[in-house]
């Protein structure tokens, strides 16, 4: 199975839905943490933006979810041996960790403005998850380098 | 008259697109530009119903997308050129627009969003295809 992957269509047919799902986590929860540095929607609170984009969050993170393992499993010898591949693993960990705690936390202090250590969450949010797309697209890059 | 595939040989020796194509980091440097800005559009398109004050962000992301797209073809044109994805990436593109045009002087709105995200998903099937076929 995983080599009828690897060798067909299907491959970058799995990449591609990977990409979208990334594309709807990572671009909503980006939209929180603007709005937690104040820098767009300051006329809705936080909270409820945040429960607004949660189906597009959840249904990103599901798919990434899925399809991820699904590559993986697919090339597993490339991935291992892949530095941008075992960077964005941990990212993608720290980012996730990060989301389910500090984030979340965050996004639910009930405030006029903004505290500093909103603030700080919403920024390493913002580096943590552009980090993971970084590197998910880094992973090709590092592929011709080692070859 | 000049061709489409010379018009690609002269982009692809311009100072700038020989800058990105003969440097070890140009590439992975404006193709990651390109997936970012792709992703922060995707975010900011996506609550259609906060409407307008996520204009500028959308506009910012896409400007971004085009122009970093722009670059990269401008990099490799006549290669981009041949290729069946590449083609089909660009004829979902102007669909989009003529989507977008459209959509603006009519009263089924939600019809064209849900018309433009199935295009924007066919254009990331495309753009996977470039890199693989």
């Amino acid at each position: 199975m995983a080599e009828f992957i690897k060798q067909s269509w299907l491959f970058p047919a799995i990449q591609s839905v990977h990409i979208i799902g990334l594309a709807l986590l990572v671009g909503t929860i980006c939209l929180v943490d603007l709005r937690l540095l104040g820098m767009n929607l300051r006329r809705h609170a936080p909270v409820s933006l945040m429960s607004a984009l949660a189906p597009w969050t959840s249904a990103g993170l599901l798919i990434v979810l899925i399809t991820g393992p699904l590559l993986f499993g697919a090339d597993l010898s490339r991935y291992v041996k892949n530095p941008a591949f075992v960077v964005k693993m941990v990212l993608f960990s720290a980012a996730l960790g990060a989301h389910f705690t500090l984030h979340r936390t965050a996004v639910r202090d009930h405030l006029e403005r903004q505290s500093r250590r909103q603030k700080v969450v919403a920024l390493l949010s913002l580096i943590l998850w552009s980090s993971v797309v970084l590197a998910g697209r880094a992973i090709a890059d590092f592929d011709i380098r080692l070859a | 008259m000049i061709s489409i595939a010379e018009l690609c040989e002269h982009l692809q020796s311009a100072w700038l697109s020989r800058a990105i194509s003969e440097s070890t980091w140009g590439y992975p440097i404006v193709g990651a530009i390109h997936v970012l800005a792709m992703v922060a559009f995707a975010g900011a398109a996506l609550p259609i119903d906060l409407g307008n004050e996520l204009r500028w962000f959308r506009r910012l992301g896409l400007s971004l997308v085009l122009s970093t797209g722009l670059l990269l073809f401008a990099s490799g044109a006549s290669g981009y050129y041949e290729k069946t994805f590449f083609r089909i990436k660009m004829g979902l593109l102007v669909l989009l627009a003529l989507n977008a045009v459209a959509g603006s002087r009519s009263g089924h709105r939600k019809m064209h969003i849900a018309i433009a995200l199935v295009l924007w998903a066919a254009v990331i099937f495309a753009a996977r295809g470039i890199a693989f076929f």
